[in-house]
């Protein structure tokens, strides 16, 4: 599966809490927060940085974050396939590693 | 499913860079008078062979369907360009090569009007505004002219005629009033383009919505039924014959278009009272939901 270019406006939700993680994005202009379940705005990101992908490195399948566009710009989307190829391929120290990682991440929200 | 993203070589600046570079270049080829076919050649394969390229399939199909003298491949080249180049992030070198075509352009850009005789030359003047920072706004106003489908020549060579005077935004401005108020098949008002737009549809979508889409469309479901944009290939009416009888029964279409990778459909439908947003789930087809008008 290939990437896509997707332009994105101002109030676009680009994925829900509870969504099923179909595609991972790469930000490559404007910007982008993320929301928790209390509609409090837990980070942003600016281009040329990928999100959408944390929850796959914990094992788990869906969403734990809101993601709305702030401002206008550009995502690349590819299909979360690619992400879960790339940690298949982890040994178990590495998986550690990164989960302690996505822990520390997905814990702030 | 194969997984053919390679997202660390994307991420990489410089990569970026040069496929904007040739990109770049190509796009100049195709905006000379007189396109160059071995030139046109050579620089389809350059981006052909670049890899990035590889990650990105509606480009590469848009881009290896290029045929010099074919205005159509051209047109759809240069669109994937401008989606193209307006996404990568490019360093100084490609901001060289961007002024270097930049000034190409505006030195032919009075002969390149000078010499449109179809509607396909305009909507390739189009994708040229769209390339020229300053020209967006232009590019805007003339794509939905061209929606309008121009046939008449005498059409044509009025909105060239107003393309070379010094106040052309405000010509095309009056223009695009004027084919409003006298089209038979009445494209929709600003005002609901603009709920439209505000919800996030694309301009170039709002602006192909018709009158009649809308007929028994009250300004409430416009404004708050979920809406959304489905993108398919043709393909899903042999796999999922049922498909468009879902369609018919559970939403208002309010226009469709061909998509921007080959033998695709991009449909903008507005879901009927009560429909959930999960029905294409079952279906071969990309949904993109756009917000509710606040």
């Amino acid at each position: 599966m290939s990437g896509s270019i997707e332009p994105i406006v101002p109030g676009q939700v680009i994925f829900e809490i509870g969504q099923e993680i179909e595609k991972c994005f790469i930000l490559q202009k404007g910007s982008v927060h993320f929301f928790n379940g209390r509609e409090e705005k837990v980070s942003g990101i600016a281009p040329n940085t990928m999100f959408g992908f944390t929850e796959l490195v914990k094992g788990k399948s869906t969403h734990s974050t809101k993601a709305v566009c702030v401002t206008p710009g550009t995502v690349v989307s590819f299909s979360s396939e690619v992400i879960k190829t790339k940690l298949s391929a982890y040994g178990e120290d590495n998986k550690l590693l990164l989960e302690s990682l996505a822990d520390q991440l997905l814990n702030k929200i | 499913m194969s997984s053919d993203f390679d997202f660390g070589e994307f991420l990489d600046g410089s990569n970026q860079s040069e496929l904007m570079i040739l990109c770049l270049e190509l796009f100049g080829v195709l905006t000379e008078l007189k396109v160059d076919h071995n030139k046109l050649e050579t620089a389809k394969i350059e981006v052909l062979n670049n890899q990035l390229t590889k990650n990105f399939e509606g480009f590469r199909s848009a881009i290896s369907n290029l045929v010099g003298g074919n205005k159509s491949s051209q047109i759809n080249a240069m669109k994937h360009i401008n989606l193209m180049t307006d996404t990568l992030v490019g360093d100084s070198k490609s901001a060289k090569k961007f002024m270097e075509i930049e000034k190409v352009i505006d030195e032919s850009i009075n002969a390149l009007i000078g010499g449109i005789n179809s509607a396909d030359d305009l909507s390739q003047l189009v994708q040229i505004y769209n390339f020229l920072p300053n020209k967006k706004e232009l590019a805007t106003v003339l794509s939905r002219i061209t929606d309008y489908q121009l046939k008449a020549v005498e059409r044509i060579e009025y909105v060239k005629g107003a393309l070379l005077e010094n106040d052309v935004e405000v010509q095309l401005s009056e223009i695009l009033a004027e084919l409003a108020e006298n089209s038979a098949a009445g494209f929709i008002s600003a005002n609901v383009a603009d709920v439209l737009q505000e919800r996030g549809v694309d301009f170039h979508i709002a602006g192909l919505v018709t009158k009649e889409a809308l007929e028994n469309l009250s300004d409430e479901q416009l404004k708050s039924n979920i809406l959304v944009m489905l993108n398919f290939s043709e393909d899903v009416f042999t796999t999922n014959p049922e498909f468009l009888d879902a369609i018919q029964s559970d939403t208002y279409v309010l226009t469709s278009t061909s998509g921007i990778d080959q033998d695709t459909f991009d449909m903008l439908l507005l879901l009927k009272d009560g429909s959930r947003g999960d029905i294409f789930e079952k279906y071969p087809v990309k949904v993109k939901e756009y917000q509710v008008y606040k």
